[in-house]
């Protein structure tokens, strides 16, 4: 490349414990593993070694924008952590993403990514201005808030000149399930980053100014592909909705793709939050974002526990918060989910461990006449405000059995014996919508794989066993919740057929190309990167397929033009999917390597979080499909030498062969 | 008094036809920004091939913990100061928008126009790579107008017509 177009050209090295900074060339690992999520892993396998725990100040945070950010790119506005993750169960390398204009500003500053490593003496932040860094002491702001500190840095350094990512008291007090936030709503989500910057004693990271320039080599051909899978436009004025009524909801139609087999999702997901008596805003949540796909800011919601006001965005998993207390007899409902929502936020905690996790295990084990009420020393009651917001700082201040439910609802349940905590079976009304439509039928503990609790898990199973195979496959894998990041439950339009009509199942190929192209977009996505709706154009209003570049929602097709738009790279949309398999089998490579992943390692889990719903003699020859898609050996899970020499990955045999992990 | 136009210099004394209109956003009550920022990115990748912070004709400023969102640029004043204050002679009107635009060939750096500018923050930007002023032109070499107007994704944007 004569001219280097969309990477900065450098990743930013912060050593926490010496102080020092230094520079990566970002040109080492381009065009091959494309940005992001790609370049993160291989640092990982250069950089990483087996042995090293998520608080361990060797633990280092890969924080990664990818090629696009910083351009027109739809939604490139994301960056990627890739860490040890405290979140996991067990401990394992895993990746999150988050958005707001900080993975713009990062570029602009001059970066591809920053490697956090060491350990703090004192409490921190990180400012890199107009791409010079510097480490200031965080003081003032530890204990603080992530939306209060998010503030108090916004007037220390400028509205409008910086963006900020921070952690929150749970950050700080080192929760697993802690998350690294911006604004009023942004969050890593799954992986607890936050509490590994908590670990590193870094409060936050501000970005300031910015004068670096990413080139773009064919302006007029990403706007062209662009234009091609462009929502449908329409004026988003502030209206006044419910979104729980079919009728009333503007975007209900763009969240079924118009089509009524999803309507039960659109209600039972995103828009189940009735009884709204503020005007509803659709907020992007990424620079780029073309799609405001559902998540909705208010401001000024009178609090109920104290005086104020407070401004937030509700969504997808963030909903569930309202969803407890929205229909209930009496006044201000909808107020109370919302402080309590906002309070998470700036505890800094993960919603999805909270939300599907701790609060619906307190809420079904009592149910059950399981005692979990003595553990926490006080009656659950989910319907009550002040419940919620007594538990919330038990948790993130450690406090009684607060201090359990920190390390996450799977090492919980694992510490207090799974046979009475864990799979004891509830079935009646789901914890958060009493009258949803479908009552629920599950352990008392809604865990899916790795020790993540998830929407996703129960969502297949509502489908049933056949619709839950590609999301099994995908959990086997990965080391986190698959459903925000790969989406295997909702990438084929065709799936009611495969589901109507194909006789074996289990040793179906679909299922198979079901999972790996999920597997494969949503690592490109984080590579590039682009929202992780991105696939889900139909919920954005998106066209659902196109002719003109292969399958639509089903491809990645205009994922590599954008790439190749952007970098002037030539790619086909073949050439893009390989090195989506390339990084997918570097992954392979760290978990065997650092993680000692097996087979059976992931066959022990994936069986105990399917809690019996499919056919597990049938699913061994699905699994055995699935390794062999992917390159692997079809027993053992490992990559094979064949397969990484069509990967270009010949330099990772001599690691995996010396621990006899080569298949 | 004669009009200036496209090519000729604009001298201090010159009578200024008007724009065409300027970049605004619609009423609150049709339709608001979402903070995607989508009108910068295109913005700066249409005139320059490349996206920074230096490179818009127009911006977004946000609010996040008090929820508010607005984009502006340029209002193509109807008296328009920069243009009278450039020592270079390198403001000019397009002939066909009557957007008050900069000649980068003759620019010379001086930021004279952006403190000349009469709004706060002033709406001309600088590009401290190239050592120019660069500001909105209205896209006007574009066949599709304005990119930031055709690119915004909640339609919050209009071409603003001066009547």
């Amino acid at each position: 490349m004569s001219e280097q177009y969309g990477w900065a050209g450098q990743i930013l090295r912060v050593n926490l414990t010496t102080g020092e900074f230094s520079t990566v060339d970002t040109m080492k690992y381009v065009p091959k593993y494309i940005g992001g999520y790609g370049i993160a892993l291989r640092l990982c396998w250069e950089e990483m070694k087996p042995g090293i725990k998520a608080f361990d100040p060797e633990n280092k945070v890969f924080i990664m924008n990818g090629v696009a950010s910083g351009t027109m790119s739809p939604s490139s506005g994301r960056v990627n952590f890739l860490s040890m993750s405290p979140q996991s169960y067990p401990e394992q390398m895993t990746n999150t993403s988050i958005g707001g204009h900080f993975p713009a500003r990062l570029k602009w500053n001059g970066y591809d990514g920053i490697i956090l490593e060491g350990k703090s003496a004192e409490p921190c932040y990180l400012v890199i201005k107009n791409g010079k860094p510097s480490l200031e002491s965080a003081k003032g702001l530890w204990g603080l808030g992530l939306i209060d500190s998010q503030q108090l840095l916004q007037d220390r350094h400028g509205k409008n000149r910086c963006d900020i990512y921070g952690i929150g008291p749970a950050g700080e007090n080192l929760i697993r399930y802690a998350i690294v936030g911006c604004g009023a709503h942004n969050a890593t989500g799954q992986g607890g980053m936050g509490a590994v910057l908590g670990s590193k004693m870094l409060k936050a990271i501000v970005l300031v100014g910015g004068k670096h320039q990413v080139k773009v080599k064919d302006t007029e051909a990403a706007i062209k592909a662009t234009l091609e899978f462009y929502p449908k436009k329409r004026k988003r004025p502030l209206i006044y909705a419910d979104l729980g009524d079919k009728p009333n909801n503007p975007w209900w139609e763009e969240w079924t793709g118009g089509k009524d087999m999803f309507d039960n999702h659109a209600k039972d997901w995103m828009g189940n939050i009735h009884n709204m008596p503020y005007p509803i805003f659709a907020k992007s949540c990424a620079t780029g974002c073309l799609g405001g796909c559902g998540f909705f800011e208010f401001k000024n919601v009178p609090a109920v526990s104290r005086p104020g006001l407070i401004t937030g965005m509700s969504g997808c998993v963030h909903t569930r918060y309202e969803q407890f207390f929205d229909r209930l007899e009496g006044e201000r409902n909808f107020e109370k989910g919302f402080e309590v929502h906002v309070l998470a936020q700036q505890l800094g905690f993960n919603h999805h461990e909270i939300n599907y996790g701790i609060v619906p295990w307190l809420h079904y084990t009592k149910a059950l006449g399981i005692d979990t009420e003595s553990l926490m020393g006080m009656p659950t009651d989910v319907r009550n405000h002040e419940w919620w917001i007594k538990l919330l700082n038990m948790i993130a201040y450690r406090k009684g059995f607060g201090d359990t439910l920190a390390e996450g609802l799977r090492r919980t349940v694992e510490k207090l014996g799974p046979e009475k905590y864990w799979y004891p079976e509830y079935q009646g009304p789901e914890a958060a919508r009493e009258e949803a439509a479908n009552p629920v039928k599950f352990p008392v503990a809604g865990i899916g794989g790795w020790g993540y609790a998830s929407r996703g898990i129960l969502a297949d199973h509502a489908m049933g066993p056949a619709a839950a195979l590609p999301g099994a496959l995908c959990w086997m894998i990965d080391t986190r919740d698959p459903h925000h990041n790969k989406w295997p439950d909702w990438i084929h339009n065709d799936f009611i057929g495969f589901i109507m009509k194909e006789p074996d199942k289990y040793g179906s190929s679909f299922v198979v190309k079901w999972a790996k192209d999920a597997t494969m977009r949503g690592i490109l996505i984080d590579c590039l990167p682009a929202c992780f709706q991105f696939p889900l154009r139909k919920y954005m209003g998106w066209l659902w397929d196109h002719e003109g570049i292969g399958e639509g929602s089903k491809s990645t097709g205009l994922e590599a033009r954008l790439f190749s738009a952007v970098t002037g790279v030539e790619v086909t949309e073949a050439e893009y999917y390989k090195a989506g398999e390339r990084i997918n089998t570097l992954t392979r490579a760290i978990l065997c390597r650092d993680n000692e992943r097996t087979a059976k390692m992931e066959w022990d889990e994936i069986e105990k979080v399917m809690y019996k719903r499919i056919d597990m003699e049938k699913f061994k020859i699905t699994v055995g499909n699935w390794y062999e898609a992917l390159g692997w050996n079809r027993e053992t899970g490992y990559p094979t030498m064949e397969h990484l020499k069509d990967m270009q990955l010949e330099d990772l045999a001599p690691e995996l062969e010396k621990i006899g992990k080569l298949g | 008094m004669e009009k200036k136009t496209d090519g000729v210099s604009a001298d201090k004394t010159a009578f200024y036809p008007k724009a065409m209109g300027y970049i605004s956003m619609v009423d609150p009550k049709e339709s608001v920004c979402q903070d995607c920022r989508s009108c910068e990115m295109y913005c700066a990748a249409v005139h320059d091939a490349a996206c920074g912070l230096e490179l818009n004709r127009i911006w977004e400023s946000r609010d996040p913990f008090r929820g508010e969102y607005f984009a502006y640029s340029c209002k193509q004043c109807i008296a328009p100061s920069c243009v009278a204050a450039c020592p270079e002679d390198a403001m000019y009107i397009d002939e066909k928008t009557g957007a008050r635009c900069i000649d980068e060939e003759k620019c010379n750096g001086c930021a004279a126009c952006i403190k000349a500018c009469p709004v706060e923050p002033p709406r001309i930007n600088y590009n401290s790579v190239k050592k120019k002023a660069v500001k909105c032109d209205l896209c006007k070499d574009r066949p599709d107008g304005p990119v930031c107007v055709q690119m915004c994704p909640t339609m919050c944007l209009t071409l603003k017509k001066y009547k």
